[in-house]
């Protein structure tokens, strides 16, 4: 599939353009478009084992806030986490983050391996007591920084201790990175080291170019999707 | 770099956080004279000894106050806004 | 003579002789070996001369061989200032001196040193005082003279970076005592750094000798760093300095080109001792070293320092020193003690043994020199406290080691609060007054020689090599007034050059003491802030982080040819295309005549929900929102408890329960922020969101806005009737959820579109397709600040500052009156009881006349009335207009008021009513 014609998209991430700079080949996933690889000879599955960064800007993603969420979420079987600042997969594999006492994050992970969007059949509506739900698919931009150096990366452009030892899988951030706030969850992928970050949508480019940047020491590459889901089953 | 811990995210820098000026109950104003009125807004007590103060976790835009020793910049503890006695007249 | 002072092995641990190297010193080739300084390398081919010092151009060489002090500072041929003593030597380096005229060993600034008496402490402080205008005279010849090495201007920026640390403990110094707080920390489950500031672990067991057995050094440095290379929770940085302590344990460690943030749970510092320096006539002879420093130079890299040495003792370490000289065949003429009495350390007992002459109570009063290098030295009786016999005897030698005392290098403990205490008898020093988690990895007990200062009455007895401060200057400093030891180096400069009071801040505060009447202990020491080692601009400069933020349209604005300019972390379209002044003209006339397309994503969103949402807006508004129907937009302007204003907006209600509230660009984020303060308060039942970057916007404006709008929304109408000026909808525009509102910012009709932030680009897009045979382009910042002018809007923060309010700005409107309760109400209240002090008005000028620019002045005669707050030639109206604060008095329609352009002309103007354009506002309301 090709979009060299960006009309086609309703959806656009700030890194289109860089993207197609690298030669992306996109294949699309509910709704958006993604990068599956990009056109040349690395092996970018083996590259995310090491330290790997890949944009999931489009992944679909609901918020949701006020003083009756997580009694919401309980009713609509989801299953929150106990602690703010903690993510807990659900059973249909999307990611539930705690981000205070009463409001979620929920990363629809579940949707990269289908082509359609559907709209979650359970969120709250605009009159749904008083769980809300927060426009968080475009709030964010959202990366994935996978691999064994991922935490040593990070050492450079965030104080948080991101160690494996000190920052457990599950745990959630919320902090300053490069200089921009940020939400970085720790979620490994089947035994590979993996961080989601969120960041302002509009910073995604700055960020993007951090990260590249804080990578080369490390020998680390932009990854498409394709190889995010390899990492993901190899070591299954 | 001096350590705040936040109620909501632990131990951070300082610079993850917003300062929000000294703690004081709200005034009200319909029985505040004039001059009770301009000294409760431009009046600060600036304290020698332990202060409450108001700071923010900038990333997560979490409001909390801090105990504060202005004597020895020793912050002593930090509690959630909630903890705040409900004497604030206004709601 | 190519290495001629290289002994054999083993003497030279850090030295490969398999390896040679060649390097350029002065345009000499020099020949050294891998793991050679450039000062090791010049002393292997016995070269001592390495600068001049700063002020009378003194030659000197090595001191410490450690790289803590300014006399080795040498000149690479990328980089100024490098410590010659810790700088490796490679292929082809090139090296030379510094500060000198002609040539290092020829140097012309020399003679400066003749005319020392017309140079006197503080002079240049006198020179910068009086006579007026004197610094002109001087600074030239300063220029010249002052400052050591020469930047190298056509350097490109290089890698370095900075990056976060974490340790529960850091042991920095990886001598003997760090080595083993190392093992022992890690011994109880702690997870270590060992921080060592040279090439490799060990500290003084790699050149010191405390004890006969040349080899009892070695095997101890081996069996611990065995032991730390074993311990799996040791981490070991070698070459690495922690230059400052900061709150919570928060150490700043450089290493090579990173700069590392430490924060370690606890510090142990095991930074040793500083060994100090005697005060004697000549003090700085190339030739005069440190006893350490010969004993570094012989073990660390197998150089003979001398062939004929004297040792100036004022401790039983000056005997190890001894000892090593003597093994590695340098003939020692005599040992001069400062004590009375020679202790019966094994060490003292050894060297007597091997025939060395011990002249206990005798100092070395001067120096001697010949071709710039230490020929003979002074030997006195010592009769009193800093004074000797009248008479003496000369020893030739071309080397004395000083070893009468030393100092804890105390500065990191220090910076974190603690105090140094100093013990008058044994001349020794102690620390208290730790804080929590910052330990000392030894006592620092160890006693010196109480007084090793001789003055000469030729002066040259040097303080602080740095400043080449003499004992006279510092004593001057206290007849001058100057009675504090921190005034006295304010006075002298003394311990602010490159070594930062290694050496001269005991020596001074004896010296303080002493002419003060005053103990050493009560004297003390100037604060040692950090750095504690030099730290290059590189590491300060590097890798820093400037966030930039863009919308999703940003790429279509360059595409279009759009000049960006960065509002705070923002880049905004300014105008399109090369020439402002026309760009900007045709933008506005382009939306006062057909449809133009603004990028206003920056603009702030806040949601707010919940039972209590539209009582809460009435708290942090000034207008009322109770009222407000669903489907509508009113105006927000928001005061601080002040009265003063701190931003603006719109206020639109979706819902009984539900608004979504606009800050401008620069203010959301303190504006949320405030607002979730006051309702940590207020406990309103409202939920908040900052959802600015959740939606991108974009305003379609002009008159032709609704023809090219209409055919893209399905949902919803779009006709005057129903979706009137100030009415707020929700519909899908060209495939994409949207909320449209309908505001009058730049005066025309026109449709604020708001739509997912990942979906701007693909809104903008379809509108300039739908727009294109009406014409559409899109329309810059600039041209959008002069549409509003025309309107007479203010924005918050360029024609409002941290005093005005709404009766200044003449926006009484705003406030709603039949509240009980806003932010800044009660102060409003009591502000318009009071007589205005100015007021923002509007004026027009001749638009032949020059432009009056924001901040230039309104005057009145010989008095200033106001100030210029907007100001532009408007292409609608063809005339200049602009707003400014001026005297109440002057403040009617119809006045004319005087505006100081550039301090060069006055423009006459007429204040006017505003708004300047469409007075009735029917254009944004069609």
């Amino acid at each position: 599939m090709s979009f060299a014609d960006r009309k086609q998209a309703l959806r656009r991430s700030q890194l289109y353009r860089w993207h197609v700079s690298q030669g992306a080949i996109f294949v699309e996933r509910a709704g958006g478009v993604f990068v599956n690889e990009y056109d040349n000879s690395r092996d970018e599955t083996s590259a995310a084992g090491h330290l790997g960064l890949c944009d999931l800007s489009l992944l679909p993603r609901h918020g949701i806030t006020g003083a009756g969420s997580t009694a919401w979420l309980l009713a609509h079987d989801y299953e929150p986490p106990q602690h703010p600042n903690t993510v807990v997969t659900q059973p249909n594999d999307d990611l539930l983050v705690r981000l205070s006492a009463e409001e979620y994050l929920c990363l629809r992970i579940s949707k990269l391996s289908g082509a359609a969007y559907d709209e979650p059949p359970h969120w709250p509506g605009d009159d749904d007591g008083n769980a809300y739900p927060a426009p968080r698919a475009d709030s964010h931009c959202l990366f994935a920084v996978t691999g064994s150096s991922a935490a040593t990366l990070f050492s450079k452009l965030c104080a948080v201790d991101l160690r494996p030892d000190k920052f457990a899988d599950g745990c959630v951030a919320q902090t300053s990175v490069a200089r921009v706030n940020a939400i970085v969850i720790r979620h490994d992928l089947n035994g590979t080291r993996n961080f989601y970050v969120l960041t302002s949508t509009s910073a995604a480019e700055y960020l993007w170019e951090c990260l590249l940047d804080a990578m080369q020491e490390f020998k680390g590459m932009p990854v498409g999707i394709a190889a995010l889901q390899a990492v993901a089953k190899v070591r299954a | 770099m001096k350590i705040l811990i936040c109620p909501l995210n632990g131990p951070r820098n300082i610079s993850e956080f917003t300062y929000g000026g000294e703690y004081h109950p709200l005034a009200d104003p319909q029985k505040s004279n004039d001059r009770a009125w301009a000294d409760y807004v431009f009046f600060h007590d600036n304290h020698a000894g332990i202060v409450i103060e108001w700071w923010c976790h900038t990333a997560s835009s979490y409001w909390f106050l801090a105990e504060r020793d202005t004597r020895t910049d020793n912050v002593v503890r930090t509690f959630p806004a909630s903890e705040l006695a409900t004497s604030d007249g206004r709601s | 003579m190519s290495q001629v002072n290289r002994l054999p092995a083993p003497q030279g641990s850090l030295v490969d002789r398999a390896q040679t190297v060649s390097f350029e010193f002065e345009g000499q080739c020099v020949e050294g070996f891998a793991g050679d300084t450039i000062a090791s390398a010049l002393a292997a081919s016995d070269l001592w001369l390495l600068s001049r010092s700063f002020k009378y151009h003194r030659p000197r060489g090595v001191l410490t061989m450690a790289g803590q002090d300014a006399n080795t500072l040498v000149q690479l041929s990328g980089e100024p200032n490098c410590l010659a003593d810790r700088t490796p030597i490679s292929e082809g380096l090139q090296v030379t001196g510094q500060n000198y005229s002609g040539s290092l060993r020829r140097d012309r600034g020399s003679l400066i040193g003749r005319f020392a008496r017309f140079l006197p402490v503080g002079f240049y402080y006198h020179a910068f005082f009086r006579p007026r205008g004197a610094w002109n005279w001087w600074s030239a010849w300063f220029r010249k003279k002052a400052g050591l090495g020469v930047v190298d201007q056509s350097f490109v920026g290089e890698g370095f970076d900075k990056q976060y640390r974490f340790c529960d403990v850091v042991v920095i110094g990886g001598g003997p005592v760090g080595m083993s707080a190392a093992i022992t920390a890690a011994t109880s489950g702690a997870e270590v750094l060992l921080l060592e500031e040279h090439t490799v672990l060990g500290g003084s067991l790699n050149y010191a000798r405390a004890g006969i057995d040349a080899n009892a050094e070695k095997l101890r440095r081996k069996r611990l760093v065995s032991e730390v290379e074993a311990a799996p929770s040791i981490t070991v940085m070698t070459s690495a300095t922690a230059t400052g302590w900061y709150a919570d344990n928060w150490v700043s460690v450089l290493c090579g080109k990173r700069l590392h943030k430490l924060r370690a749970r606890k510090v142990v510092l095991c930074s040793g001792y500083l060994e100090q320096l005697a005060l004697f006539h000549n003090n700085d002879l190339p030739g005069v070293m440190m006893g350490s420093a010969a004993q570094r130079l012989i073990k660390l890299y197998g150089v003979q320092p001398g062939k004929r040495a004297v040792v100036l003792a004022g401790n039983d370490e000056a005997y190890g020193v001894v000892l090593d000289l003597l093994d590695a065949g340098v003939a020692v003429a005599a040992v001069v003690d400062c004590r009375a009495e020679v202790s019966s350390d094994e060490r003292v007992t050894a060297a007597s043994h091997r025939g060395v002459a011990v002249m206990s109570g005798h100092a070395v009063y001067a120096a001697h020199g010949d071709h710039q290098h230490l020929a003979s030295v002074e030997v006195r009786r010592i009769v009193g406290q800093g004074e000797c016999a009248s008479h003496g005897e000369r020893i030739n030698c071309d080397l004395l080691c000083v070893s009468v005392g030393v100092m804890p290098a105390y500065q990191l403990a220090c910076q974190a609060g603690a105090e140094l205490n100093y013990e008058e008898q044994s001349a020794s020093f102690s620390i208290t007054r730790l804080p929590p988690n910052f330990e000392l990895g030894e006592a620092w007990d160890v006693e010196n020689f109480p007084w090793p200062i001789f003055a000469h009455p030729q002066g040259k007895e040097f303080v602080d090599f740095d400043e080449d401060l003499q004992i006279a200057d510092i004593v001057n400093a206290t007849l001058a007034g100057y009675k504090h030891v921190q005034l006295v180096k304010r006075y002298s400069t003394c311990g602010m050059g490159p070594s930062q009071g290694r050496h001269s801040a005991l020596p001074t505060a004896r010296l303080v003491a002493q002419a003060t009447g005053t103990t050493i202990a009560e004297t003390g020491v100037t604060t040692a802030r950090p750095p504690f080692a030099p730290e290059t601009l590189g590491h300060c400069a590097g890798r820093s982080f400037y966030p930039a933020l863009r919308t999703n349209i940003h790429h279509r604005h360059i595409e279009a040819g759009a000049q960006m300019l960065q509002a705070g972390a923002w880049y905004r379209p300014a105008y399109y295309g090369d020439d402002p002044e026309r760009a900007i003209r045709e933008e506005v006339l382009q939306v006062r005549q057909s449809v133009g397309l603004i990028d206003v994503s920056t603009l702030g969103g806040i949601e707010v929900r919940g039972p209590d949402a539209a009582e809460f807006l009435n708290r942090v508004y000034t207008f009322a929102y109770m009222k407000q129907a669903p489907g509508t937009v009113r105006y927000a302007l928001m005061t601080n408890e002040a009265g003063v204003v701190i931003d603006d907006g719109v206020v639109c209600r979706l819902g009984p329960q539900h608004f979504y509230v606009t800050a401008t660009t620069g203010g959301v984020e303190a504006v949320f922020r405030k607002m979730l303060q006051w309702n940590a308060q207020w406990r309103l039942d409202v939920v908040l969101m900052n959802v600015t970057s959740a939606y991108a916007g974009v305003n379609i404006v002009g008159p032709a806005s609704r023809a090219v709008l209409e055919p893209l929304c399905t949902g919803f109408d779009v006709d005057k009737t129903a979706f009137p000026y100030l009415g707020v909808r929700r519909g899908i525009v060209a495939g994409i959820p949207a909320m449209l509102l309908r505001v009058g910012f730049v005066g025309e009709l026109g449709y604020e579109i708001h739509v997912p932030q990942h979906c701007g680009e693909a809104l903008w897009d379809a509108l300039m397709d739908a727009g294109e045979s009406a014409g559409i382009r899109p329309v810059g910042i600039e041209a959008q600040r002069l549409l509003r002018l025309e309107k007479g809007h203010v924005i918050v923060g360029q024609d409002t500052d941290a005093m005005s309010n709404p009766m200044e700005l003449q926006m009484q409107w705003a406030i709603a009156r039949k509240k009980d309760f806003f932010v800044g109400g009660r102060s409003l209240e009591v502000l318009e009881r009071r007589p205005l002090r100015r007021m923002l008005v509007g004026f027009c000028a001749n638009p032949a006349g020059s432009v009056p620019k924001e901040s230039h002045l309104i005057i009145d005669g010989d008095n200033m009335i106001g100030r210029v707050t907007s100001c532009a030639w408007s292409p609608s109206l063809e005339k200049i207009i602009g707003l400014a604060y001026v005297d109440p008095a002057s403040a009617a329609p119809g006045s004319v008021i005087s505006i100081d352009v550039d301090g060069r002309r006055t423009v006459s103007a007429e204040v006017v009513s505003m708004p300047f354009y469409d007075a009735d506002g029917l254009r944004q309301a069609l």
